[in-house]
């Protein structure tokens, strides 16, 4: 894995989006290994039920796609230091997620090398059913 | 912003409020490390390859930083919220300190940090929001989420 360094960063710069396409599959999957235990997230039945067209992708299914792009972009010698999420709109299985983040703030802080980040999640429609801020500790080349 | 008056409405436990609970320890292994990172299409090897993991920072398997919503803990302390016919996530707001490493165990404590109302476009909400903290077998603190979830009628 390439290691990005907290002086390669500036302010405006995007990481390269994440794409994810969660299927009933899939979140079947996560559900199963997952603390929700919830039939909207299983059934299309038990979603109906609770008034939605269908089964929706868990909140914390999306917001885990969401850490992946950022704790992978800071790399082995980097780390997710906080993540910060509203869960605006449902996401359903089918749904072409865009995991985005732009650079914000930098500083350092007691020898930390901290990037503050805009970090969402944008569907085909241009919506974005999740939005917050993360930060990211990087290392430094020096 | 929260509405005094509206919250002071609503009917709720307030003895739970700010009150840590237990709620549980969980053994990181392996096999569940691997399986939530499949889940979710992580490719990072510190996740899942034990060889590469053993040469990286932490030389051992680490946990994706959003693990933690595979670790399945006790029900936490329950506000009894008399209000709405559903709920759902609102937000959540996680700080990670280090990360969960496999062969660890982490205990889990849990509070209800506060309950409060307002008004959105759709009507009344009303929000709980729990504070959970995961620390591990050496008593450090590994990580600390704040969920916030919100409970709405669907029929208005």
């Amino acid at each position: 894995m390439s290691q990005v360094y907290f002086e390669d960063v500036e302010p405006g710069d995007e990481i390269d989006p994440l794409v994810k396409e969660p299927t009933k599959e899939q979140v079947r999957d996560y559900v199963s290994l997952s603390e929700v235990r919830m039939g909207r997230f299983t059934s299309d039945q038990a979603a109906q039920g609770e008034g939605l067209r269908g089964i929706i992708v868990p909140g914390n299914m999306s917001m885990s796609f969401l850490s992946q792009l950022l704790s992978d972009w800071a790399g082995e010698r980097g780390r997710l230091t906080k993540l910060e999420v509203n869960f605006r709109r449902m996401v359903e299985p089918g749904d072409r997620l865009e995991c985005k983040a732009t650079v914000t703030d930098m500083e350092t802080v007691d020898g930390q090398n901290l990037v503050t980040l805009d970090a969402f999640i944008e569907n085909q429609k241009g919506e974005r059913p999740i939005q917050g801020t993360a930060q990211v500790a990087l290392p430094s080349k020096g | 912003m929260a509405d005094m008056d509206q919250t002071d409405a609503i009917e709720f436990d307030r003895s739970v409020i700010g009150v840590d609970y237990d709620v549980g320890s969980h053994e990181v292994t392996e096999e569940q490390v691997t399986g939530f990172a499949r889940a979710i299409g992580e490719t990072n090897p510190l996740y899942l390859d034990k060889e590469a993991a053993k040469k990286g920072p932490y030389g051992v398997l680490i946990a994706p930083p959003a693990y933690y919503t595979s670790i399945r803990l006790q029900a936490g302390p329950d506000p009894q919220v008399k209000f709405g016919t559903t709920s759902f996530n609102a937000s959540q707001h996680c700080e990670f300190y280090e990360p969960m490493r496999v062969g660890d165990t982490i205990s889990a404590k849990e509070q209800v940090a506060h309950v409060y109302a307002k008004t959105g476009r759709t009507g009344t909400l009303v929000f709980t929001v729990r504070r959970t903290t995961y620390s591990n077998h050496h008593g450090r603190t590994v990580m600390m989420v704040e969920s916030s979830n919100v409970r709405r009628d669907m029929g208005q």
